[in-house]
């Protein structure tokens, strides 16, 4: 039994060193500078969750997409959209190795939109349907045609109503109610709050329209406003925390996970845009170990991408040199030997009965995790030698705390899960 | 001590410098026309320069001169039909309900009018004493009897008359006298004061005409030929510009004087109540089969704002605006006046893509008068308004017998544009700096676009129920999109009172002026 583990432990390693030190790996990369490797993206997405966004034109998608990511900000949402289906565009972030995917239905109430596409593509991932309303737009046979398609196949699939625009419904210098009081959805409680009796009457409208639904997930409804800070709307986000509980309510774990991770604070603003990244190759590198996909990257050379991409992020030259420095620094027996404690108890507890899935559960949750906790030194590593050091005691400790973060995200990523039943 | 250290200099200096340094400018241009003078002296040039320059004036005077009576006699020309309309007897630019006694006292009016001594009317007092003559005017006409026409109404007619003269002229100062609704009493102020500026120079300026005749008497008695000429010329544009408003002036305190005289300013309250009251919903089969109403039908998508729209325009009508869609088809909004034709305001259902409803919605609008697209501002799903429309006016451009009704675009919600917490009406659409006008403006290029038409073919709207904003423009285009003859009887549904006929005649020409709506120049012309 601890020998597998060890197995498994040892062919981890030697990916890792293979990852760090292959010279070949770093020539083959650097050609390739600043490109996306299409392989990696699409190895990472096969994992990785889907929001599907429904609804119309400027209903307010792209505004729920930054809203969910913080790190993506300087990112612009709409024109990072691309074409996927016939009827729909996807958004990857981060689009090098996909940790979340939104999928967006173009020009639904203007053409006569069969979800069917897009229903097959979402059906294969892990997902939630986000349906967005403006708060004001009754005229939604579309979108409720489009669902009625959907709930006819997957009953069960949860749904959640993003209600948007409400201060359209506002008279001239109102603000947002503040405390936020649309957890419910009495008119009484809602009047008030101070919530303009014509908004009430429309949210209420709205709600009817999806009561003959067919199937029995749940629909959840939340009126959100996010605007943009120049608008003068206090606070930008209204609604999110809301939007936030009812995803973690209804969303399958792996999206919420997924969601959870991206937006973790991480300090300075280089790791902040270098989580997403990490997290999205940690992605990929798993699927290399469950997901049969032609022309595969391996492990390694998506651990290798993925040093490249940080040095990128910090503005660190990354030649040979450099990387023999790293790979000094993070020291062979040091790793191991936490591997072989923690990393191993850990293990135990994850994988209760080894088996062939178990197996190639294993093998993608010791993927993720070390693939991780290598960019997260190599964060460490990049920001001291940026400011002109090595302190090989601080990327090894990087590496360990990560190694140990990265084992408990796996749990509930539930890798495996990717091709089977989406609902949780 | 006003010497500065260092490098200041004496305030002197500064002027003596300043001084060099424009006469270093100027000496070269205005020494050309010394050396000209001399040139032309020296090669015996003078008679024929002096001869040509006259000929060139006397010509610009003709035409000047022929221009402004032809642009008079044009204004004369235009005025019955502004505010008659075709339907009204030859007695130009009066009130068909008028008895004969009252258009005597109208013509009375118009002689007085005409023969105003513009000259006179230089000060406050000399302008009221011609409101007042012209009262008497016509009091004395339409109570010959009494013993003091002139207190024949009581205070409440009063005041009425003074509310409505001050409309009519705000309009005609507005539309007609350049920056009329720009110059402020304190700038008219100012330039009154600076004419003693302007005497002081003209002092000046004979005494360089004595120098001259007495330096070239030649070129003297040329030059003063021709600004003689141009003296005149000016003082024909001003005479004309103040015979136009002493006209006008006249003209409207007259009329407004025979209607307080005749008793007619008593109905203004119950007319206003029969407005609002008169505005009910009635099915078309209801509907009295005496006279054709005229039809206006309202198109666009479920919340558009079209019902707000139309209760907008019946003014004052509050019943069935809903932001739910109005359940049911088509909803008629009947505006009835006693005696006269009614107006149908057509509320049709959200726009779909279906077939059947598609094809009704064609069908009516071909049987209307005008058709009004409302689109909401903060939708831009206009696919749906795309195809309707398309449809609409494939159906519309197959109409043989008689000129197909036009189509004009109404933009609502307009104060739900960034940035969302400004709204302050009106907008100037030709101000630059303003987010708003260009959040406005940029919405109405993309409507345009989306639709095929010009952006000044749609009219922004707020159909705020407490504080609605540029639907009298809505009321203005539509009457000014109407056939002719469907215009007279949509103006007698709105207004009892000839008299009043030309203010809604004006609301579309106001709404330009202010930049309340895009314009191109075709429309600011007409």
């Amino acid at each position: 039994m601890l020998k597998s583990e060890n197995g498994l432990l040892a062919k981890a390693w030697k990916r890792l060193s293979q990852s760090v030190k292959s010279p070949e790996a770093v020539h083959e990369r650097s050609a390739s500078d600043s490109a996306v490797d299409p392989r990696i993206a699409e190895q990472a997405g096969s994992l990785a969750p889907i929001v599907w966004l429904l609804g119309k034109v400027q209903s307010g998608k792209s505004s729920i997409v930054r809203a969910l990511l913080p790190a993506s900000e300087d990112v612009a949402v709409g024109s990072g959209f691309r074409p996927c289906t016939s009827s729909a565009r996807i958004y990857d972030f981060p689009v090098e190795a996909p940790l979340i995917r939104f999928l967006d239905t173009r020009g639904l109430g203007e053409t006569s939109y069969d979800p069917g596409e897009d229903l097959a593509f979402a059906e294969s991932h892990s997902h939630l349907l986000v349906v967005v309303l403006k708060a004001l737009d009754h005229q939604q046979d579309a979108v409720l045609k489009a669902l009625v398609h959907v709930r006819r196949r997957h009953g069960n699939w949860p749904i959640v109503v993003a209600q948007t625009s409400l201060h359209e419904a506002y008279p001239p210098g109102m603000q947002h109610p503040d405390p936020y009081p649309f957890v419910t959805d009495d008119p009484a409680s809602l009047a008030s709050a101070g919530v303009p009796n014509d908004l009430i009457r429309s949210l209420a409208h709205q709600r009817r329209m999806f009561a003959a639904l067919p199937g029995s997930g749940p629909i959840e409804f939340v009126p959100i406003d996010f605007t943009r800070p120049d608008d003068g709307f206090v606070p930008v986000h209204y609604g999110l925390a809301r939007f936030h509980e009812v995803l973690t309510r209804v969303a399958p774990q792996a999206l919420v996970t997924a969601l959870t991770e991206a937006r973790e604070d991480a300090g300075d603003p280089a790791a902040r845009r270098a989580r997403p990244i990490i997290l999205g190759y940690a992605t990929a590198a798993a699927a290399a170990d469950v997901v049969p996909v032609a022309g595969m990257v391996a492990v390694p050379g998506v651990q290798a991408t993925l040093l490249h991409k940080i040095a990128q992020v910090y503005d660190v030259p990354w030649d040979r040199r450099t990387y023999a420095e790293f790979a000094g620094a993070l020291g062979g027996g040091l790793i191991a030997r936490y591997a072989g404690g923690y990393g191993i108890r850990q293990l135990t507890k994850l994988i209760p009965v080894y088996g062939q899935t178990a197996g190639a559960a294993a093998a993608a949750a010791m993927s993720f995790a070390t693939t991780y906790a290598l960019g997260r030194a190599a964060c460490a590593f990049a920001r001291r030698r940026k400011a002109g050091g090595i302190e090989p005691a601080e990327v090894r400790q990087a590496y360990a705390i990560a190694l140990a973060e990265a084992l408990r995200m796996v749990k509930d990523r539930n890798f495996t899960g990717a091709n089977g039943d989406a609902g949780k | 001590m006003s010497r500065k250290t260092g490098r200041g200099e004496p305030r002197g200096a500064f002027y003596i410098r300043s001084a060099m340094l424009l006469i270093a400018l100027a000496l070269p241009v205005f020494s050309l026309t010394v050396l000209g003078s001399i040139w032309l002296w020296q090669n015996g040039a003078v008679l024929i320069w002096a001869a040509a320059a006259f000929g060139v004036t006397i010509l610009i005077y003709g035409l000047e001169r022929w221009l402004l009576s032809s642009a008079m006699s044009s204004a004369e020309d235009r005025s019955p039909e502004e505010s008659g309309g075709s339907e009204i007897d030859p007695h130009s630019d009066a009130d068909p309900l008028w008895s004969a006694r009252e258009l005597e006292a109208w013509a009375d009016v118009k002689a007085l009018a005409e023969s105003v001594a513009t000259e006179q009317l230089t000060s406050r007092d000399a302008i009221l004493e011609l409101g007042t003559r012209t009262i008497e005017t016509v009091a004395r006409r339409i109570h010959p009897e009494a013993r003091d026409p002139l207190w024949k109404f009581t205070v409440p007619e009063a005041l009425a008359l003074i509310e409505r003269v001050s409309g009519q002229l705000r309009g005609f100062f507005i539309d007609s006298i350049p920056y009329g609704d720009r110059l402020t009493v304190a700038q008219a102020l100012s330039i009154y004061r600076w004419r003693s500026a302007i005497t002081i120079a003209e002092h000046a300026y004979d005494v360089y005409r004595i120098i001259r005749a007495i330096v070239n008497p030649l070129t003297a008695i040329g030059g003063e030929m021709r600004e003689q000429t141009q003296r005149q010329m000016l003082e024909n544009v001003r005479s004309a510009a103040a015979k136009r408003i002493a006209n006008v002036y006249v003209r409207e305190v007259g009329r407004a004087a025979i209607d307080l005289y005749s008793g007619r300013m008593q109905v203004t309250e119950k007319e206003l109540e029969t407005t609002v009251s008169a505005a009910t919903r009635a099915d078309r089969s209801a509907l009295p089969t005496v006279a054709e109403p005229v039809r206006i039908l309202f198109a666009g998508q479920t919340g558009a704002g079209k019902s707000s729209l139309v209760n907008a325009l019946c003014g004052g009508v509050r019943s069935g605006i809903d932001v739910l869609p109005t359940p049911g088809g088509y909803t008629f909004h009947e505006l009835v006046r006693e005696g006269a034709p009614s107006a149908l305001l057509i509320d049709a259902p959200g726009i779909t893509l279906s077939d059947r409803e598609i094809t009704e919605l064609a069908d009516r609008a071909a049987a209307s008068d005008l058709v009004v697209w409302v689109m909401a501002a903060t939708r831009v799903d206009r696919e749906t308004d795309r195809r309707a429309l398309e449809y609409v006016r494939d159906r519309l451009h197959s109409i043989q017998n008689r000129r197909p009704p036009a189509i004009m675009f109404v933009l609502a919600h307009v104060d739900k544009l960034r940035p969302f917490k400004e709204w302050n009406p009106p907008y100037d659409l030709s101000d630059t700096e303003n987010p708003k006008v260009a959040s406005i403006r940029e919405a109405l290029a993309a409507v345009a676009e989306d639709l095929r038409t010009t952006a000044d073919q749609i009219i922004p709207v707020s159909l705020d129920l407490e504080r609605p904003y540029n639907v009298d423009a809505v009321w203005g285009r539509i009457l000014e999109r109407m056939p002719e003859a469907e215009r007279s009887r949509l103006l007698r549904c709105l207004t009892e009172h000839p008299s009043e006929r030309p203010r809604w005649r004006r609301l579309w020409t106001q709404a330009v002026n202010a930049g309340r709506v895009l314009t191109s120049g075709k429309y600011a012309n007409k």
